[in-house]
């Protein structure tokens, strides 16, 4: 398996000595190579960096597997095959997928594909959050977002669009997004200059960003995600140095964050929130 | 006579096969939740798996291991009929770059480090995150991963290194940031 040129002692060789994987050749030619060459050495410790505690992660997902559920669906298979089909099973075992079968396997593709939509996010070790947990994690957008935009400079509201369909191709593909109808008209503030949308997301869900500039050199965003709190006013906070107003309303979470004074602000989430609930 | 004798050997194969998968299904719904990302996906991709199990019960050679003969099922039912439906995980829904991750720095929980783990499994592509699961987390030699996988050996041992790669470059990227 393993060559005797140097160039071929490569990532996978190197990974495959990690976890043991070589036979006592391979590996005492592979440890010869690493006494004589420092970069391989430097390449091997990086990829033990690749290590992690893998067996306590995926039992947390063990733990998390519905046994029950999983245990009566076993039962139901094997009674469906007692009330009926259960003969030619055990005779005919390997040709096609029976209909019920393919219907099964159809309705799977369905939740599958829903599943894949939402994975990209984050969904995975989301789940394991108990319940409280979740709602702090909602809590949390503000200060994921609040990170995110102490960054912004004028300038980077510069590189956005500026044509008016470009910005409202974009409006309307985070309207889809979110399920919710966005518009320039909509989110026009009459004391900010419009710059543009971006499509944000955090652990899976989306977040529309609509970003303005304030006096022609303060970034101001007016931000917006899906949301199952309830109904909340609009209140006041500071995080990483900028002012924030938000509030709950409809189904989605709203947010104006800039580094605004807070009576300005707070006319500008009166005005957005006299249109978005 | 020897007809009498495949159909008791089937039957002898299906009892194996009906009594054995059920203290299975929690290792079986865990391998489709890393393949799915989704609870009840999982769960119906579990249920395929036994459907077929049972169906083809007779291809279990008694004295191995049937777990991996499942999770052979599991990921053959993934990879070719439902995969093959052009679905494919972790694309095209925002640019990562913008990407946010949320604060999660001040819950103190004991199993945080391994949630966290689990994250940065999670940010694996599919084929890496599979090898990773069926290798450090079911510690299947690398021939035995390739089985369940139908691949050559070679493809597990390059998905792995590329995992390392991604998953050595995070904790580096971790502790640029934290400094």
């Amino acid at each position: 398996m393993v060559q005797t040129e140097d160039r071929n002692v490569n990532d996978a060789m190197l990974v495959a000595y990690l976890d043991e994987e070589l036979d006592a050749f391979e590996k005492h030619m592979i440890a010869q190579k690493l006494e004589q060459d420092a970069a391989l050495k430097e390449r091997l410790s990086f990829l033990k960096r690749g290590e992690r505690l893998f067996g306590q992660a995926f039992d947390l997902l063990l733990d998390a597997a519905p046994d029950e559920k999983l245990q009566s669906m076993f039962s139901a298979i094997i009674a469906g095959d007692k009330n009926g089909t259960s003969s030619d099973t055990q005779k005919t075992p390997n040709i096609m997928p029976r209909p019920r079968e393919a219907r099964q396997l159809w309705r799977i593709a369905a939740t599958v594909i829903l599943a894949a939509a939402a994975f990209a996010g984050g969904m995975f070790a989301d789940f394991l959050l108990r319940p409280d947990q979740r709602i702090q994690q909602t809590r949390g957008w503000r200060e994921a977002v609040a990170q995110y935009v102490s960054l912004f400079s004028p300038a980077t509201l510069e590189g956005m669009p500026v044509e008016r369909t470009a910005q409202a191709e974009n409006l309307s593909r985070i309207s889809v997004a979110l399920g919710l109808n966005l518009t320039v008209e909509k989110v026009a503030v009459p004391s900010l200059s419009f710059k543009g949308t971006q499509l944000l997301q955090l652990d899976g869900k989306p977040i529309a960003q609509i970003a303005y500039l304030k006096d022609g050199r303060v970034p101001v965003t007016f931000c917006i995600i899906k949301s199952a709190q309830p109904v909340q006013a609009v209140a006041m906070e500071t995080r990483h140095g900028l002012n924030i107003q938000h509030w709950t309303a409809g189904g989605y979470g709203f947010m104006v964050i800039g580094d605004a004074p807070p009576n300005e602000l707070t006319e500008i989430a009166g005005s957005l929130r006299a249109r978005f609930g | 006579m020897a007809l009498m004798t495949a159909r008791n050997q089937d039957l002898q194969r299906r009892k194996l096969v009906q009594e054995g998968l059920p203290p299975l299904l929690k290792r079986l719904w865990r391998y489709a939740f890393v393949l799915t990302g989704d609870r009840d996906a999982a769960q119906d991709l579990v249920q395929a798996t036994c459907v077929r199990a049972l169906e083809r019960s007779d291809q279990f050679l008694p004295g191995t291991h049937l777990i991996r003969w499942a999770y052979t099922i599991l990921s053959s039912i993934w990879k070719n009929e439902l995969r093959a439906r052009r679905i494919r995980m972790g694309e095209g829904f925002v640019d990562p770059e913008f990407e946010l991750v949320a604060d999660a720095s001040r819950e103190i929980e004991t199993n945080l480090f391994a949630r966290q783990v689990l994250k940065e499994i999670e940010r694996l592509p599919e084929a890496q995150r599979q090898a990773v699961f069926l290798v450090y987390g079911e510690g299947l030699s690398y021939r035995e991963a390739a089985e369940v996988l139908d691949v050559p050996q070679g493809t597990i041992m390059s998905r792995l290194a590329a995992a390392r790669t991604k998953l050595a470059q995070m904790k580096d990227d971790e502790t640029i940031l934290s400094k």
